[in-house]
């Protein structure tokens, strides 16, 4: 009986090895694609130099910001010779940044990974959040270390941390009431349970004598978002981030840990020092921790002031425009050590990009599809009845022209049809006179990572002297009869 | 489980299946395993003292002690909050506005399965038709069996406990067919019943949104999904089972090519359907009364097999359905002689058909969470004709989907495991290999419980 079992449980794993074959060639692309993460992934990991791996703090904008770049786009404006890739959605935090660097092929050009390293992500809040369930499910597809067909298998058995949400309920409020809070100081709650407590039995009054129930809202909000001490033993977002360093170091990549801003003002306010010393105890493990592990450590926890937190009745890292910017500046000064050549002093460079996913304020709407894309989801489709992509518009009077003035421009242009028909055009025109200039180019550079991609860079001197009325016009221009993709369209005024 | 069982001497095998089988419950939630110990106990007691006795009434006290303690369990954990909204609301009717106190109990996992199967055995040492267990071990054993414990089939003592008791050796049969039947139960469960409740969940989500054509898709899934699900369980319970050289009774037998209700539940969920014959419609006087009492046991009985399924009126109105379907078809034999023929052909194929339609519609009651969802989905149907809308389902389900309805009509009258022994050996393991890649490959990728665990 044994040897007739041995024998078919071999016929079986012969089965199984032939149809992850089949599984792999015809059917796993379609299953990874559904994730939105790895299909992100799939447009930066071959050809991004600096990679930049983010949750909501890089996706969300203020409705009143003028420029509404993420900030990994802010940070690509110091180093214009790098190439920038962004990942980034809701809610992922460690466990998913390392899965996503183990599908970052072998062969790859990034240099440095910047990864964001969010506080409230190691609290009990976040860990046993309800959208864990999905983002394990995710994780599964992910996992490089088993064949696909034995994740997808896995993903069919849900054999995955697919707790359900009110069991994610009961796994918060355990932590909060086991854990215990260490002060070196007396203080009167002994978990984050009877510290919420305290709190929403009135510690806010209005003037009328009645309680402020958002304000306590709010307040316990914070206390339980950021009431606890990360134990290095147990928590799993250490795990997650030791991990992730280690992996960075073995694939020679530098890896830069974005510490991400929270609101340390509305916190001290609404919970007292307390909450801050906590806040400020986890911060230094996080930083020395990591710093000793060899990764570069960005700390930005109290570097954006509280006016640019966008949301102002529960806790996020959502950060308006300036806030944006300083949280970039930070990060990009910080990670001069390892382009030093690469730096330019960004902060006030007039960089202006439009890859058709966010929109760019400086540039009109064009015609967006998600047929292909090179970075994020959608590019720009050209074609014989709409042939001129997104344009930007500049009046030469709001151009910095001082230091000789030249603008560089380039964009990523994709055609099955002739590559000559599309034209990166610099022009610059009077709003009476009509045309002054007009330079149209298409190079021939390629990158040979991503074939159907090409590169067109046109470099022009700004025409003086500049007249009342003088502006200049940028587009790409489609002359051909097929369709035609562009993206990542970028206008950079340099000296 | 299945080698250590084998490697125990006989005398420890049985603890090593209680071990197991309360671990087993335990993964779910720790302290509900005090529940089942607590049946346990109590029954294999008051058994133990009714043998004892042949005071009749004392006997009946013991019995009481079962009953009332087992069904005071499920009401606690099951029907509380059912009993005192529905009393309240009826209160108000009255202008009496009372409050009965909240139970943030969460429902048992099989509570409804375990208490039954463990009620069986007392009614039947009561009625003499069984010694009592003297082996509390063993007796544990038939109430926690673990493949059975949480979605049934809902055994009888003496059909269960002889087999658990018995000396079993390791055969190549039992592990091939169990194999067999985990395999096809897999696939039953994770790629149709996972896939099909995608769209299922969508169309119950909103139905206003949808058009008459994908609210009838959706309808016909969630008929085909509830089966899916209990029956993947079933016979993957069934399997497990096999392994050690146990027996389960077979829960179901295409009950979707039924000619009429009656037999649909003689195809349904059996082992549920044949408790209450035994233990209900009989004791009620089964069809040894008069027709006006008879059709109100029939009735009776039906509503209460709905309301074991839930806590709410659209379980009762879904047994009720049955009940008056059954009582109607009955009508029609007896005073039409519409006698739907055994034998396939056209007259066959219209009772399957009509059985079908009944059954689907009977369904809608008991998917959606509430009535208000019931009649949206009616007036859906009837006023979303030529709407479009975004209601997809890939190529692919439809080719899975289509794929189970025919190995569902091939299995007619039949189960996998023993399909398989008739067929030659080319033919079988080219659908063992259909089935694993099937199962590795397309199973459905939401976390979907089995229906039946929250019974």
């Amino acid at each position: 009986m044994i040897k007739k079992l041995l024998i078919r449980l071999a016929i079986i794993l012969a089965l199984v090895f032939v149809f992850n074959l089949v599984y792999k060639n015809y059917f796993l692309k379609d299953d990874l694609m559904k994730i939105p993460i790895y299909d992100s992934l799939q447009s930066h990991k071959c050809c991004s130099e600096i990679l930049y791996l983010a949750e909501s703090s890089n996706l969300t904008v203020a409705n009143t910001d003028t420029d509404r770049r993420r900030i990994s786009d802010m940070i690509s404006d110091y180093y214009p010779g790098l190439e920038f890739g962004t990942v980034n959605y809701g809610a992922i935090h460690g466990s998913v940044y390392y899965k996503l660097m183990e599908n970052i092929p072998d062969e790859n050009r990034v240099k440095t990974l910047i990864i964001t390293l969010n506080m409230r992500s190691f609290g009990a809040d976040w860990i046993y959040s309800k959208l864990e369930s999905l983002l394990q499910r995710d994780n599964v597809m992910m996992d490089v270390s088993r064949p696909p067909l034995i994740n997808r298998f896995f993903l069919g058995l849900k054999a995955y941390d697919n707790r359900m949400e009110n069991e994610r309920r009961e796994q918060v409020g355990d932590a909060w009431e086991k854990n215990i809070l260490r002060f070196p100081y007396d203080f009167p709650y002994r978990n984050v349970n009877a510290w919420d407590r305290a709190l929403a039995d009135g510690s806010f009054k209005k003037a009328d004598g009645s309680w402020d129930m958002p304000k306590i809202q709010l307040a316990t909000s914070y206390v339980k978002t950021y009431g606890f001490q990360i134990d290095t033993l147990s928590n799993p977002r250490i795990a997650d981030f030791d991990k992730i360093v280690e992996y960075a170091h073995s694939r020679g990549w530098n890896i830069v840990l974005n510490l991400l801003a929270e609101n340390v003002e509305k916190a001290k306010e609404l919970a007292g020092k307390d909450l801050i010393y906590l806040m400020q105890q986890n911060r230094d493990l996080l930083v020395k921790r990591y710093t000793r592990m060899g990764a570069l450590v960005v700390d930005n926890l109290e570097a954006v002031p509280s006016e640019q937190f966008i949301d102002s009745t529960w806790t996020t890292e959502h950060y308006a425009e300036k806030g944006r910017k300083i949280i970039a500046q930070n990060v990009a000064e910080a990670m001069r050590i390892y382009h030093p050549d690469k730096y330019i002093d960004g902060k006030n460079l007039p960089v202006y990009i439009c890859n058709f996913d966010v929109p760019s304020p400086q540039f009109s709407a064009g015609n967006p599809s998600t047929d292909i894309s090179r970075s994020g989801k959608q590019s720009c489709l050209l074609t014989p009845e709409f042939p001129y992509s997104a344009s930007f518009r500049k009046l030469h009077s709001e151009i910095d022209t001082s230091n000789n003035g030249r603008v560089r421009v380039s964009a990523w242009v994709s055609t099955r049809g002739n590559i000559g028909d599309l034209k990166l055009v610099v022009s610059f025109e009077n709003e009476k006179t009509g045309l002054i200039k007009w330079n149209g180019n298409i190079s021939d550079a390629a990158d040979d990572k991503i074939p159907s991609w090409k590169y067109i860079e046109v470099s022009h001197e700004i025409p003086t002297p500049i007249r009342e009325g003088d502006f200049m016009k940028i587009y790409v221009w489609y002359t051909g009869n097929d369709k035609a993709y562009t993206d990542d369209l970028r206008v950079e005024f340099v000296k | 489980m299945v080698a250590g069982y084998y490697a125990l001497p006989h005398r420890w095998r049985w603890v090593l299946l209680l071990a197991g089988s309360y671990y087993f419950y335990m993964c779910w939630r720790v302290e509900y395993i005090v529940l089942i110990l607590a049946s346990t106990l109590i029954d294999f007691w008051s058994s133990g003292q009714m043998e004892k006795t042949e005071k009749k009434s004392i006997r009946k006290a013991y019995l009481m002690l079962s009953i009332v303690s087992n069904l005071g369990l499920l009401f606690a954990f099951k029907y509380y909050h059912f009993a005192t909204n529905s009393s309240e609301e009826i209160l108000s009717w009255f202008n009496v506005f009372y409050h009965f106190p909240d139970l943030e109990v969460l429902l048992p996992v099989g509570i409804s399965f375990y208490t039954f199967q463990t009620l069986s055995y007392t009614i039947d040492v009561y009625k003499r038709k069984l010694p009592a267990e003297k082996h509390i071990g063993y007796f544990a054993l038939y109430v926690a069996y673990f493949p059975q414990l949480v979605a049934g089939p809902i055994e009888r003592y003496d059909r269960l406990a002889p087999q658990l008791k018995a000396v079993h050796v390791p055969l190549y049969e039992n592990f091939s067919n169990g194999f067999r039947l985990l395999l096809y139960g897999l696939f039953v469960k994770m790629v149709i019943a996972d896939n099909l409740a995608v769209y299922v969940q969508q169309i119950y989500d909103n139905p206003s949104i949808y058009s008459s054509y994908s609210i009838l898709t959706g309808l016909l899934f969630y008929s085909f999904q509830i089966y899916a699900d209990f029956y993947g369980y079933s016979i993957m319970a069934i399997g497990s089972a096999m392994m050690i050289g146990v027996n389960l009774m077979d829960n179901f037998k295409t009950p979707y090519l039924a000619r009429n209700i009656s037999e649909f539940w003689q195809r349904w969920h059996i082992s549920l359907s044949t408790w209450f014959r035994d233990y209900l419609y009989i004791p009620l006087g089964g069809n040894q009364v008069k027709i006006p009492r008879w059709a109100l046991n029939i009735f009776l009985v039906f509503t209460i097999s709905g309301l074991w399924h839930g806590a709410s009126w659209n379980f009762v109105i879904w047994g009720s359905i049955f009940g008056l379907m059954f009582l109607l078809e009955r009508f029609f034999q007896d005073t039409l002689g519409w006698i739907t023929p055994e034998k396939w052909g056209i007259r066959r194929s219209l009772g399957v058909a009509k059985t079908f339609l009944i059954v689907s519609i009977a369904w809608i009651f008991f998917r959606s969470p509430n009535l208000g969802v019931v009649k949206n989905i009616f007036n859906s149907v009837y006023s979303n004709t030529g709407m479009e809308d975004s209601f997809h389902v890939p190529p692919m389900v439809w080719i899975l989907f289509l794929l189970f309805l025919l190995s569902d009509i091939l299995l007619f009258n039949n189960r996998f495991d023993r399909w398989c022994n008739n067929h030659p050996m080319w033919l079988r393991w080219s659908i063992y290999g259909v089935l694993i890649f099937a199962v590795m490959a397309f199973g459905g990728t939401d976390n979907q419980p089995f229906i039946y665990f929250q019974f």
